[in-house]
């Protein structure tokens, strides 16, 4: 099952956000798209988890175009979690969670023994087992991102499509998050695509990078191909130094202008 | 998603009955708890059966109605994702006492010729009205949804762009209400006057049975829509990707809660705040479950609107205060002490 | 360079159209007057009836027309000033709703001098305008909260009139005349009632045009520069309930114009370079424009009145309506 676009042009009003992206994502993969402000990265998110119809092209997954998938089913197969999700106001961590088995159930049915089973090993798999009781509004930002992770795989997705998981998160939850979710993609046959500021967090969970510019792909290819001191400068504007992490052989981006030097 | 094992089914159900009981011994002739209870048994003296033909259908009358702006509250404040909604604001009032003040006045102008001038209700049954109403209020629901109907992407509504089509449609309708008010001669102001702030007067059981399908139709919808709706409480984007359709069940529960508060604007004529207000009572009593703060919302609606009803004939007697003026005097400071107190503890 | 163009433009139609509408307001009625004679007629009373109708029936009430316009443009806009909203009007939030609460109270109850009844108004609309302000802050001031309280904060002051007229049989059918707004049977005696009041008010936002333009910003940003922005928020909103409740007090509540009239501008001034028209012009533009649009309005109703009663309140709320629809689709793009 692979998740596919093909010549995806996606515009508001007369602003032309993706012009003619195509590309294919494997299930087993951790793809991040990557890119300056307003080159289309969310968009590119968003429409290839069918929130917005494009304007040409088609998302298809399983060969079947995305407009043409029931939600219900398309949300047992495609999870998307927005960068800024909202829950409503008073809730437990439990109940949250229980709302990605909505898509597994009928209309009139509660949730089933299984739900529950999923939901508990959704909460076990994050850690939070021990917040299933909590009002969420009362948690912290790295605790609701766990939550809201533990949401998405209650769904038991085939492909999670994240925007921007680790924004608003200071750096010692942010790695712990992009942890969760490499091992959770290790774990289970789960392809994740995401958006990621930080083309060093890029560079060191990524299977994949996609470069967006102006709402084309610039490059697409494993991170020691893609991140590389012309392209980082070609989209970022900015001159920067190339090292080779010992440990993981991934590139990491030092900004040669620190303390103005050439 | 119904639990009917909990202890709302014991105190709401019987809080529901003793403020009807209330209701039934008010009004101008007094009459005792005795005589109350004697009239639900078939009791024929004078006061049993005031209490049976009249009072009784009307409290049926408020106990519908509350429910069904209570319901169409709960889902509007969900779906428009806002705390402030009313289903009486989507024109929905103003379509109904358009239609109504036009049948009026079609009808004297039809049978004034024949010389003796009484009041309009001799031409125009007050039986039809509710039906009459049901029509404009339709009417203007579907003005508002062409109105907020995006363009480009064809079947997706804005929800604020239905807010303020509405609210601008609403005002504009009642300027035509007016004109027509106007127009009609002065006894038929005070009519019309009254029947607009939403009363209770002379309704009976043939009034509310044409609504009970509705009833049941919004009923049904919610039980099958009841799972998207909790869902929709996330933001439109997160629930579409958990699995609900924007286009159909958002839609769907749309027209569950027009369907529900324009035929209880057909037979009351428009109740404000009880779609505004019972929404937030029931979260502040229930705010884990959403299941129970629908039942909590059913069966609070009831009771706010009788419970007004029997406020408005005690208050001025032997002059009756519609049951609209007095939900809109309380629902206001009610509602500003509920605003606050949510904002409080957020 | 262009920016002068068309505002020069817009001011001359806008100047023009006042003058011509009030001529032809003059003239019409029962009595035919050719527009000389009907200049003549204004500069001198030769004691006939058609002076009589022009100078203390015709005169009086275009005056009152223009000056409600005005003031419910410039309320209007000192609303959306205050609110940061592009939907603000004091129909829309309240305010004259509870100005006509005020005015309906104290005409029932007493038999009050003019000036009591204009401070009715103003302790109504203030009231309201409180309220409103108290509900729509508590769930942040966006544009749709602020409209759905200031609904709620209408509906609650249209109840409480209700009550009063339900109560009170014997006020409501003059009541209810006077709450459809319009201008129908002004003389000097509300004109006289209500220039102090729209003066006043007018005076007092052009002295704080200056500050208008800062509290467009951001509070933060304002406080930053140095400006009390809480304190002048409230003057501004304290001035344009002054200026509607006086409105409302003599033509009852009128809709949409406060919302409509400071649209108009804006998109007529709006140029290709983006200059924005120095704000103190704008008020002047925004009330010439009210006043216009309230003129216009009179004009049709009374042209209407011979098959269909239709007091200038509800044409404004008719047409000002449907322009409310057109013009809106630019402010409330994001509001879902």
């Amino acid at each position: 099952m692979y998740l596919t676009a093909e010549n995806l042009s996606v515009g508001y009003r007369s602003k032309q956000v993706l012009r003619d992206v195509s590309l294919s994502v494997d299930p087993s993969e951790i793809a991040v798209i990557i890119g300056p402000n307003g080159s289309g990265k969310s968009t590119l998110l968003t429409a290839l988890s069918g929130q917005i119809s494009p304007a040409g092209g088609k998302v298809f997954l399983q060969g079947k175009s995305l407009a043409s998938w029931r939600r219900r089913s398309l949300a047992r197969n495609l999870a998307f979690l927005p960068q800024q999700p909202q829950a409503p106001g008073h809730i437990r961590v439990r109940d949250l969670v229980t709302f990605g088995r909505f898509a597994h159930r009928g209309p009139l049915s509660s949730p089933s023994a299984r739900d529950h089973e999923a939901v508990d090993h959704a909460l076990e798999q994050t850690g939070s087992t021990q917040l299933a009781d909590r009002d969420f509004g009362a948690l912290s930002g790295g605790e609701r991102q766990r939550v809201w992770i533990s949401l998405v795989l209650a769904q038991s997705p085939r492909f999670l499509l994240m925007d921007e998981p680790t924004s608003f998160l200071d750096p010692g939850f942010q790695y712990q998050i992009l942890d969760l979710l490499k091992s959770l993609v290790t774990q289970q046959e789960m392809g994740l695509v995401m958006v990621l500021h930080d083309v060093n967090q890029a560079s060191l969970y990524a299977d994949r990078v996609i470069a967006l510019q102006d709402g084309r792909i610039a490059a697409d290819g494993s991170p020691k191909d893609v991140i590389t001191p012309s392209l980082v400068g070609e989209l970022f504007g900015l001159n920067v130094q190339v090292l080779s992490s010992m440990k993981t052989m991934r590139p990491f981006c030092v900004p040669a202008c620190v303390f103005g030097a050439p | 998603m119904i639990r009917l094992l909990s202890p709302y089914v014991v105190i709401w159900p019987g809080l529901l009955v003793l403020t009807c009981l209330v209701s039934l011994k008010t009004g101008v002739t007094g009459a005792s708890w005795a005589d109350v209870l004697n009239s639900l048994s078939g009791d024929p003296s004078e006061q049993g059966h005031i209490i049976a033909t009249y009072r009784l259908p009307r409290v049926i009358a408020g106990v519908i109605v509350g429910i069904h702006f209570a319901l169409a509250g709960i889902i509007m404040q969900v779906v428009l994702r806002n705390p402030l909604a009313d289903p009486t604001i989507f024109g929905i009032s103003s379509g109904a006492s358009l239609a109504v003040v036009c049948a009026m006045s079609v009808s004297i102008a039809l049978f004034q010729a024949d010389g003796a001038l009484s009041v309009s209700t001799d031409y125009l049954p007050l039986i039809w009205i509710p039906y009459i109403a049901f029509a404009g209020a339709v009417c203007a629901t579907v003005l508002v949804l062409l109105l907020a109907l995006d363009r480009r992407t064809g079947l997706s509504f804005s929800p604020g762009k239905m807010v303020l089509s509405g609210i601008i449609l609403g005002a504009m309708l009642n300027a035509l209400v007016m004109v027509l008010v106007l127009s009609l001669s002065e006894a038929r102001t005070e009519l019309a006057i009254l029947w607009l702030s939403g009363t209770l007067y002379a309704r009976g059981l043939s009034h509310v049975w044409p609504i009970i399908p509705w009833t049941l139709a919004g009923l049904a919808g919610l039980l099958v829509l009841g799972g998207a709706l909790n869902l929709l409480r996330c933001d439109p984007q997160t629930a579409q990707s958990l699995g609900v359709s924007l286009k159909w069940e958002r839609l769907g529960l749309i027209l569950v809660a027009l369907l529900l508060a324009a035929s209880a604007v057909s037979v009351s004529g428009p109740i404000g705040f009880v779609g505004l207000l019972v929404p937030h009572f029931a979260r502040l009593f229930v705010p884990h479950s959403f299941s129970r703060q629908i039942w909590v919302a059913v069966y609070a609606g009831a009771i706010l609107v009788v419970a007004s009803d029997t406020a408005g004939r005690m208050i001025a007697v032997p002059i009756e205060v519609p049951v609209g003026v007095i939900t809109g005097l309380i629902g206001a400071p009610a509602f500003a002490f509920l605003i606050r107190r949510q904002t409080k503890v957020s | 360079m262009q920016t002068e163009k068309s505002s020069l433009l817009f001011e001359c139609v806008l100047g023009a159209s006042l003058l011509g509408l009030a001529l032809v307001h003059l003239q019409l009625g029962p009595s035919e007057t050719t527009p000389l004679e009907t200049l003549a007629y204004l500069w001198q009373d030769n004691g006939s009836n058609v002076s009589f109708a022009i100078r203390e029936l015709r005169l009086p009430r275009i005056l009152c027309a223009i000056t409600v316009g005005a003031s419910l443009a410039l309320s209007g806009f000192l609303i959306q000033v205050v609110t940061r909203n592009p939907l603000g009007d004091p129909g829309l939030t309240g305010v004259s709703a509870g100005a006509t609460f005020g005015v309906a109270v104290i005409i029932t109850y007493a038999d009050p001098a003019a000036w009591l009844i204009i401070s009715a108004g103003i302790a109504g609309g203030g009231l309201a305008a409180s309220l409103t302000l108290l509900l729509a802050r508590a769930s942040g001031l966006q544009h749709i909260h602020l409209l759905l309280a200031g609904l709620s904060v209408a509906i609650f002051f249209m109840a409480a009139t209700s009550m009063v007229m339900v109560v009170e049989r014997a006020s409501m059918q003059s009541l209810y005349f006077w709450m459809i707004g319009g201008f129908a049977n002004k003389e000097w005696v509300e004109f006289n009632l209500l220039w102090p009041v729209a003066l006043s008010g007018c005076l007092a936002s052009f002295l704080m045009a200056p500050i208008l333009g800062l509290l467009q910003l951001d509070d933060a940003v304002s406080t930053g520069l140095g400006l009390q922005s809480g304190l002048w928020r409230l003057t501004a909103a304290a001035v344009s309930v002054v200026l509607a409740a006086g409105s409302v007090a003599v033509a009852g509540p009128i809709g949409f114009i406060g919302f409509v009239a400071p649209h108009i501008v804006r998109k007529c001034c709006r140029s290709s370079s983006g200059n924005p028209v120095p704000i103190g012009k704008l008020l002047i533009l925004i009330a010439l424009t009210g006043g216009t649009l309230t003129l216009a309005a009179d004009l049709v109703s009374i042209t209407l009145g011979s098959f269909l009663h239709a007091p200038a309140g509800i044409v404004v709320v008719l047409v000002g309506g449907a322009c409310f629809l057109a013009l809106s689709r630019d402010s409330v793009r994001d509001f879902s």
